[in-house]
């Protein structure tokens, strides 16, 4: 029986979970997670962030989790994967590769092409990561505007006025409706051109901004048994979540071991800077080179402040150097 | 004192002590408990400080914000610290601002939160358009909790436009915020009690004279 990745509240997690076990050759761990978006209205809009630690199920055919035999710089082969040519890399329905043992468990890249036993990738240099023969992976699908909210999760409507945005943000922040006068996802501003296949990267961050009614969301998934990994830019932000579907306080996520060139300074102008949306705003904190505190107030020590699992961050690094630098976290539970 | 007049001052105690509790009254934003983030904030900085945008001025007991110039981006806010965790106990269902709308305002909106001593949130956002221009206004708005929002240990309040476009002129003084109960039914019941009695025994003590 196959169950949507997104279901309006009604349905509970734990069925959820259990409708995807009995459907699955394996058994990965899987769960749901809740989202409360706020309600808003026309003139009072309010926005609520939130970002997906679990991924989707693969239904491509072909070996889903495997080891690889062969890896280039651009692609890794794996022999009898059993792939049909060009599926895994469809506007439609993109999928990534997740490394998930080796130098490179954690790190996610988009499938650009398939054969039946090659997949090639973008975005970083696979030997240089360290991928080898035998490293395992699992294939991710790639949600998209169109997969996961589809036409009617949102407010849509005829203009950006009154209907819900949904922005995506990565590096970037981009933001997106559903135009109900052309039944079709288009950008908030620019030309109305399709943008349901946009890609929602994984591990991204999604903001709703509603001007209807408070609506819940629970996502269906897996959650993760290996290394978290995510690519942060070296300079400007970098939009995630804390790795894994729970609860963990600041002192526990410890950026400042985390990420390689982490500024801890005393002055807040100087250091690095985590922020975690909590409701409708966002609440910025720096490690001092002791404990973390807010950027603004009293020099409280916050390290016991718990980011709730799913809550979305902000890594702000204030340098001014190219390139990205892995935030890596290992398995907490 | 006869009994009628005991009853109608009881009455209107139970009215006065239905209350609200004043967050913030703006005599004295400017000063090391009150911040300013990101476009709001004198250099832009997303450090914060304690230096506003110039376009921010303190008046007699009112704080003008006025958006001339002002990036408005929901990442930009005025958060004001207190020594002391506050409590709005019994008083947090609704926020309440009293301003008064400028003309060169273009925002729709704008959003208080309210942040406890674990970083656990609650806001209330308010259509500008319900506000005046050249006469201060008071408009409540109904508070959105976080679950495990303490409302006995509010850390700080902020002031954001909020705004998803990021571009229109944010521009209101503000003269205060305050938390405040919805009346309880009963509450209504002793309130309409508490004023008719009060006009009977108005009533009475004229007639006596």
């Amino acid at each position: 029986m196959p169950v949507p990745r997104l279901l309006l509240a009604t349905l509970s997690s734990v069925l959820a979970a259990a409708s995807f076990a009995a459907d699955v050759a394996y058994s990965p761990v899987v769960g749901g997670m809740a989202f409360q978006i706020s309600g808003g209205s026309l003139a009072a809009p309010v926005t609520t962030r939130f970002a997906l630690p679990l991924v989707d199920f693969p239904a491509a055919s072909g070996v889903g989790v495997g080891a690889i035999t062969s890896v280039t710089s651009t692609s890794v082969a794996v022999t009898g994967a059993g792939w049909v040519g060009g599926a895994l890399s469809t506007t439609s329905f993109p999928y990534a590769i997740r490394f998930t043992s080796g130098s490179a468990e954690g790190v996610t890249l988009p499938i650009t092409a398939n054969t039946a036993d090659t997949l090639t990738t973008s975005g970083r240099d696979l030997v240089a990561l360290g991928v080898t023969a035998g490293d395992k992976y699992r294939l991710v699908p790639i949600d998209t505007l169109n997969s996961l909210f589809g036409s009617s999760t949102f407010l849509g409507g005829a203009n950006v006025a009154s209907a819900d945005v949904v922005t995506l943000s990565s590096s970037v922040a981009l933001s997106y409706y559903y135009n109900t006068s052309l039944s079709r996802w288009v950008r908030t501003t620019g030309p109305t051109t399709d943008r349901g296949d946009i890609q929602i990267p994984p591990d991204s961050v999604i903001a709703v901004t509603r001007k209807g009614g408070a609506i819940d969301l629970v996502f269906t998934g897996i959650v993760s048994n290996h290394r978290f990994a995510v690519a942060v830019a070296n300079s400007g932000s970098t939009y995630t979540h804390a790795g894994f579907p729970t609860d963990v306080t600041l002192a526990a996520l410890a950026l400042q071991n985390r990420i390689p060139g982490w500024v801890s300074n005393a002055a807040p102008g100087v250091a690095d800077t985590l922020a975690v949306s909590s409701g409708g705003t966002w609440l910025t904190y720096f490690f001092n080179g002791s404990n973390w505190q807010r950027t603004t107030g009293p020099a409280t020590n916050r390290d016991s402040i718990v980011i709730p699992a799913g809550a979305a961050i902000q890594i702000f690094k204030r340098g001014s150097a190219s390139g990205t630098t892995d935030f890596t976290r290992s398995v907490p539970f | 004192m006869n009994r009628l007049s005991l009853l109608a001052i009881t009455c209107a105690l139970a009215v006065c002590s239905h209350g609200q509790v004043t967050l913030q009254n703006f005599s004295s934003v400017i000063g090391p408990n009150t911040y300013f983030y990101g476009t709001w904030e004198a250099s832009n900085d997303t450090g914060g400080s304690i230096n506003p945008n110039t376009q921010f001025i303190q008046g007699t007991d009112e704080y003008t914000i006025d958006g001339t110039g002002v990036t408005n981006a929901d990442s930009s806010y005025i958060e004001f610290f207190n020594a002391l965790p506050v409590s709005i106990s019994g008083n947090s269902d609704y926020l309440g601002v009293t301003g008064t709308l400028l003309t060169n305002n273009t925002a729709s909106s704008f959003q208080i939160t309210l942040v406890d001593n674990r970083a656990k949130t609650a806001f209330a956002t308010f259509v500008l358009a319900n506000f005046s221009v050249g006469s201060p206004a008071t408009i409540y708005s109904p508070v959105t909790m976080q679950p495990g929002f303490d409302v006995s240990a509010i850390d700080s309040l902020q002031i954001s436009g909020a705004l998803p476009s990021g571009t229109s002129r944010f521009s209101f003084t503000f003269d205060s915020i305050t938390a405040a109960a919805i009346p309880e039914p009963s509450t209504y019941v002793l309130i309409a009690m508490g004023l008719g009695l009060v006009g009977l025994a108005i009533r009475r003590r004229a007639q006596r004279f």
